[in-house]
């Protein structure tokens, strides 16, 4: 497999895909992915798999009672540092991040090029004539060029006749109707944080107005988060049955705050709690904005 | 006001009191259940009054309604259940009465008062309950709870109450807490945050109830430091006295605050 060309033509071929491959993409274009992945997943009559790590495809596929009918999907945060040692499993390597692999590898990596400005524009203008080229371009720039919400606003506009679309789009401008389009949630800035993802959590930072993000939410949702990592890293994994956490969610703390210590975790959950007391006496009176950076601040640093 | 337990400075005061020497704002503050509520409607009876409770519907239109009416009256507010934005209702309505009505406040002890409020009420603080005192109120209840718990653990009529209609299992209690003083430095993180979830925050009845949990708690520490001399004993006692101040602040999220003080516990034997 050459390219995203060759692997479209084997498709509408209805072609069995080759695997193990490996997908670059940026965020715009994850819908059009997700679109090749499950018709590879049809094509090749398999259900799909999302794996939380490389552990889990290697005992799925080791394991007596998994028939041989699923594709495995893989985020990959980092390349491998050696793809080709898994190029025997059904699996997608999924890479946000259009650069060359850092290590060669004989495994297919078929590249999802980024569109450009002007393709999106025409893709709307093409889905709703009546707007103008500055409208098109706006909405392009509120959904951040991602497609598949740029779709789903043009769907609403294309609604209305051709003639009513742009008095649409300005009435719905006028009322606050786009003032919330964002990707991004608050489960997205908390993993972001607590991966310590600083480019996703500046990324998201950007468009905070738009998320609905309260500060005590967040503390809520990090403190769990934190003494669930504390659950699992200070009990003996005989007695992991008595957590009340799943199996996959038990693996993935594992392998993802590995290189945690125990004593930073801690402190972080101790000093959330700390918070969360001064907030709720009324000791604490910050805005929610302030509130929001202050603790994804203590979050990051600590 | 004779089946009224205690609080003889207060009953004496009240018998002394009439429409042409009464203030108008009054905050009565105690712990929950002393009789700060039973007292204001004491104190309206006195005066040949009606009582209302309003904590609940405090609101701009009604505070005018009473303004309009102008009906004399004892409006009893319950501090614990006016939320902030009617906070400021409530200021106006305490700094501005009218001469025929009469504002009492019921505030629990640690709960945060303005001072706006504060400086216009006359203050009343509700003395402590003497174990005698509390022995009377409920005897069939009292006589099978533990002598130790009146006072320390048991503080007011209310708890008396509370231990009858909730069937709080006092041993059960004194069980947790006797290990957790005796096992906490062999405890690990985990185990001891699991405390946490034995306890009854809301209304869980079958779990262990919060406030006699860590009463009883603190006062053990405290016991086994007098009897040991072991300064961790001390420091531990400190810390979750310092949890039962706080407890009575309306807002405080319980679990977390309890949470919080087990880490710091694990932290002291650590």
């Amino acid at each position: 497999m050459k390219d995203i060309v060759e692997l479209k033509n084997n498709l509408l071929a209805k072609k069995t895909i080759a695997l193990p491959l490996i997908f670059s993409y940026t965020s715009s274009v994850r819908d059009l992915v997700k679109s090749y992945v499950d018709a590879i997943a049809e094509n090749n009559g398999k259900q799909i798999i999302y794996a939380q790590n490389m552990q889990e495809i290697i005992d799925g596929e080791n394991s007596t009672f998994t028939a041989d009918e699923s594709i495995y999907l893989l985020f990959c945060e980092k390349d491998f540092a050696d793809f080709d040692q898994y190029a025997s499993l059904p699996v997608i390597f999924l890479r946000r991040d259009l650069n060359k692999l850092t290590t060669a590898s004989n495994i297919p990596q078929i590249d999802f090029p980024q569109l450009v400005s002007w393709q999106i524009e025409d893709y709307i203008k093409a889905k709703a004539a009546g707007l103008t080229e500055e409208s098109a371009k706006w909405l392009c720039s509120i959904c951040n060029q991602d497609l598949s919400r740029i779709d789903n606003e043009v769907d609403k506009i294309a609604l209305f006749p051709v003639s009513e679309q742009q008095k649409m789009l300005e009435l719905n401008k006028k009322e606050h109707g786009y003032d919330d389009l964002s990707s991004s949630t608050i489960f997205d800035l908390v993993n972001a944080t607590m991966k310590k993802d600083f480019v996703a959590v500046k990324n998201i930072i950007k468009d905070l107005d738009c998320i609905d993000v309260e500060g005590l939410g967040l503390i809520t949702l990090f403190t769990k988060q934190l003494k669930n990592i504390l659950d699992v890293k200070l009990t003996n994994p005989a007695h992991y049955s008595s957590l009340k956490l799943s199996e996959k969610q038990i693996n993935y703390i594992r392998y993802a705050y590995s290189s945690e210590k125990v004593d930073r975790v801690l402190d972080k959950f101790y000093s959330l709690l700390g918070l969360d007391e001064e907030l709720k006496t009324g000791n604490l009176d910050l805005k929610n904005d302030e509130l929001v950076i202050y603790i994804l601040g203590k979050m990051l640093v600590a | 006001m004779g089946e009224y337990v205690g609080q003889e400075q207060l009953k004496k005061y009240l018998s002394t009191l009439s429409l042409s020497n009464c203030p108008n704002s009054i905050i009565l503050r105690g712990h929950e259940g002393c009789g700060k509520h039973v007292f204001a409607l004491e104190f309206a009876k006195k005066l040949g009054l009606p009582a209302r409770d309003i904590s609940e519907e405090i609101s701009w239109d009604m505070i005018s309604a009473i303004y309009r009416s102008a009906t004399p009256a004892v409006y009893i507010i319950d501090l614990a259940k006016v939320n902030d934005t009617k906070l400021d209702v409530l200021l106006k309505f305490f700094e501005e009465p009218l001469k025929s009505i009469y504002i009492i406040c019921l505030v629990n002890i640690g709960e945060k008062l303005p001072q706006t409020i504060l400086n216009r009420g006359f203050l009343f603080d509700f003395e402590p309950y003497s174990a005698e005192d509390l022995a009377k109120v409920l005897p069939a209840v009292t006589a099978n709870v533990p002598q130790s718990w009146l006072v320390s653990i048991i503080r007011t009529p209310g708890d008396v109450y509370k231990i009858r209609e909730r069937n709080i299992d006092t041993a059960t209690i004194d069980n947790l807490v006797e290990r957790i003083c005796d096992k906490l430095d062999i405890a690990s993180l985990p185990n001891t945050l699991s405390i946490a979830e034995k306890i009854n925050y809301k209304d869980e009845y079958d779990k262990i109830d919060y406030d006699f949990f860590i009463r009883n708690l603190s006062y053990s520490l405290y016991k086994r430091y007098m009897s040991t001399k072991e300064s961790k004993y001390l420091a531990e006692a400190d810390v979750v006295k310092n949890l039962v101040q706080k407890s009575s602040i309306n807002h405080l999220d319980k679990k977390n605050a309890l949470m919080r003080t087990l880490i710091s516990l694990w932290r002291i034997v650590k």
